[in-house]
């Protein structure tokens, strides 16, 4: 079950107070090479989920693997050499520079000044090194934020809302260079309220709802399962629909929700649609058209959550 | 213990406060107060001042002067670390728990350090000259160093319990007005109520609570013995040097042990 490069979560439960728990039992297991959102409404426990993911909780109970170890207050120190974090509220010292920040960063992670150098420059911040970090906009200042967690060429990298602030254009750089760390093998978490760009870039999602986690698959699967699910069909028909037989309509079907002169929306299976077809018939409702609403990967994951 | 962590964030606390001229101007301040209050000046005009009242003079001053110092210096610095968000980026990095507090810690007692020694160095050589002793002038400035330790300490501790810049600073003055004033009132109250029914060897013991009197105590027996026993009644029961020395030793560590107790149960 513990593949080499792969986190493994498993039946992690965790709180601030006692017997009341922010994560519940949760399992998981992460890929290497992939993306996963960890996804949830506020208060769900994705914060507090990556937080233990990255040594700064420790688990009441449950275990943490990495690439097959278990990762306990002992054993911690070599773990986090491997790991990048990056918290959702930090801002790096304002009046240091960007140069000296990460300078100061690095050494205490253990890394060569020269990465540094190289790090800059893969979160294109290399014309910016001398200046204040409080001389940054806000897109510059996450990706300094990137850097730090990066400067130990990390195999795992948790990221929490990473994107929070951020234009898009500066979403879209900052993915970019996600994966391309995706691509060289590391391992990559991070939280986001944001679906929308979730669906865009991430491999993985894992639901998170009260300390639980409810789902985690593939995108690819969660979209397909969207697709196969009908949330309403609109009919059209050749002529006006008479109160009557939209009476009669409503009594064979109750999930018919709206009605206009020519057509009647329901929200109906894909294999009741032939069904509903007959019964409009014999009202004397002859089809025209219609037209299948699917679930969007949003409404899917928000019923979910 | 690995302490090159440590040693780190030490040196950034060193340069932060050199860059940003705390240190120069601290010293200046002390400096200024040190010439001032002594009269060094004044013998450019007349007769020579007498070594132990500058002696006198210069305890008195820095048991105010070096507290508030070293609480204005320490008392919001793991604050504003947490509010940065570094405290909780440093957990999750491969340090040792306390190894912020005690680079923190470090880092504070050498800027200290600088700002005694740059602040005490014209009086130094003033007082050399005047035949007091290169041990008691060194020896003097260690236990200054020492009470400023003790606050640097007391400081750290605040601003690790305190969630608010404005009541970290609120709470050290008033921790500064309760070492320096409030305390000695109440031991003087203490004093006059009993009548002489407490102990002296209490008395003595319960002056040592206090930080800055066990500067107070440890400085006057050291620089000037014979006062010390004719003048201020020292050097009996638990008043002995080396029981304010290992008072002020106490006040310095024990806050730190707490402190790091404290980082390693974070979570």
């Amino acid at each position: 079950m513990l593949k080499d490069h792969s986190l493994v979560a498993e039946n992690i439960t965790f709180g601030y107070q006692k017997n009341l728990p922010i994560i519940r039992a949760a399992s998981i297991q992460f890929q290497a090479g992939q993306i996963t959102a960890l996804i949830g409404s506020n208060g769900s426990g994705k914060t507090t989920f990556l937080k233990i993911l990255s040594g700064i909780f420790h688990a009441d109970q449950g275990q943490l693997f990495f690439q097959g170890k278990s990762i306990t207050k002992k054993t911690q120190y070599h773990y986090k050499k491997l790991i990048g974090f990056m918290p959702e509220l930090l801002q790096l010292y304002p009046n240091m520079k960007v140069q000296s920040v990460l300078f100061f960063l690095a050494k205490l992670k253990g890394c060569s000044k020269n990465k540094v150098t190289e790090i800059l420059d893969q979160v294109d911040l290399q014309k910016h090194a001398h200046r204040k970090v409080k001389a940054l906009s806000k897109g510059m200042q996450q990706r300094l934020n990137l850097a730090q967690a990066l400067i130990n060429s990390p195999e795992v990298l948790l990221l929490d809302e990473p994107s929070n602030g951020l234009d898009y254009t500066s979403i879209i750089s900052f993915y970019a260079i996600l994966r391309k760390l995706a691509a060289g093998g590391a391992t990559i978490i991070l939280s986001s309220h944001q679906l929308g760009e979730v669906m865009e870039y991430v491999d993985l999602i894992a639901v998170l709802r009260n300390g639980h986690i409810i789902l985690h698959d593939h995108l690819s699967n969660v979209f397909s399962q969207a697709n196969s699910t009908v949330e309403t069909i609109h009919f059209y028909f050749d002529k006006i629909i008479r109160p009557e037989a939209f009476a009669a309509l409503s009594r064979q079907h109750p999930e018919l929700t709206s009605v206009n002169e020519t057509g009647i929306t329901v929200a109906l299976e894909k294999q009741e649609i032939g069904r509903f077809i007959v019964a409009a018939k014999e009202q004397g409702l002859e089809l025209i058209d219609l037209k299948i609403k699917h679930k969007t990967l949003t409404e899917l994951i928000t019923n979910i959550s | 213990m690995n302490s090159y962590p440590i040693l780190i964030i030490a040196q950034k606390e060193v340069l932060t406060h050199l860059k940003n001229y705390w240190v120069v101007l601290v010293a200046c301040l002390i400096l200024i107060m040190n010439i001032a209050i002594t009269g060094i000046l004044g013998t450019f005009f007349s007769t020579e001042l007498d070594p132990r009242a500058i002696l006198l003079s210069l305890i008195h001053l820095h048991m105010y002067i070096i507290p508030l110092v070293a609480l204005i210096l320490s008392c919001d610095s793991i604050l504003k670390e947490r509010e940065l968000g570094t405290l909780e980026l440093f957990y999750a990095y491969p340090l040792q728990s306390y190894a912020l507090v005690m680079g923190k810690w470090l880092g504070h007692n050498i800027i200290l350090f600088m700002v005694i020694v740059i602040g005490l160095l014209p009086i130094s050589y003033h007082l050399y000259q005047l035949e007091v002793l290169l041990t008691h002038i060194i020896g003097f400035i260690l236990l200054i160093f020492a009470l400023g330790a003790v606050f640097n300490s007391l400081g750290l501790l605040l601003s690790m319990l305190v969630k608010e810049r404005a009541l970290a600073m609120l709470v050290s003055i008033i921790v500064w007005l309760f070492f320096v004033f409030l305390f000695d009132l109440g031991f003087v109250t203490i004093t006059i109520m009993t009548d002489g029914k407490i102990s002296p060897q209490l008395l003595g013991g319960l002056l040592l609570l206090d930080p800055v009197e066990a500067f107070r105590i440890s400085a006057i027996m050291y620089l000037l013995p014979v006062d010390a026993v004719e003048i201020f009644s020292l050097n009996n029961g638990m008043l002995q040097l080396s029981t304010s020395i290992v008072a002020t030793l106490l006040w310095i560590f024990a806050p730190l042990a707490y402190l790091c107790y404290k980082s390693n149960n974070h979570g």
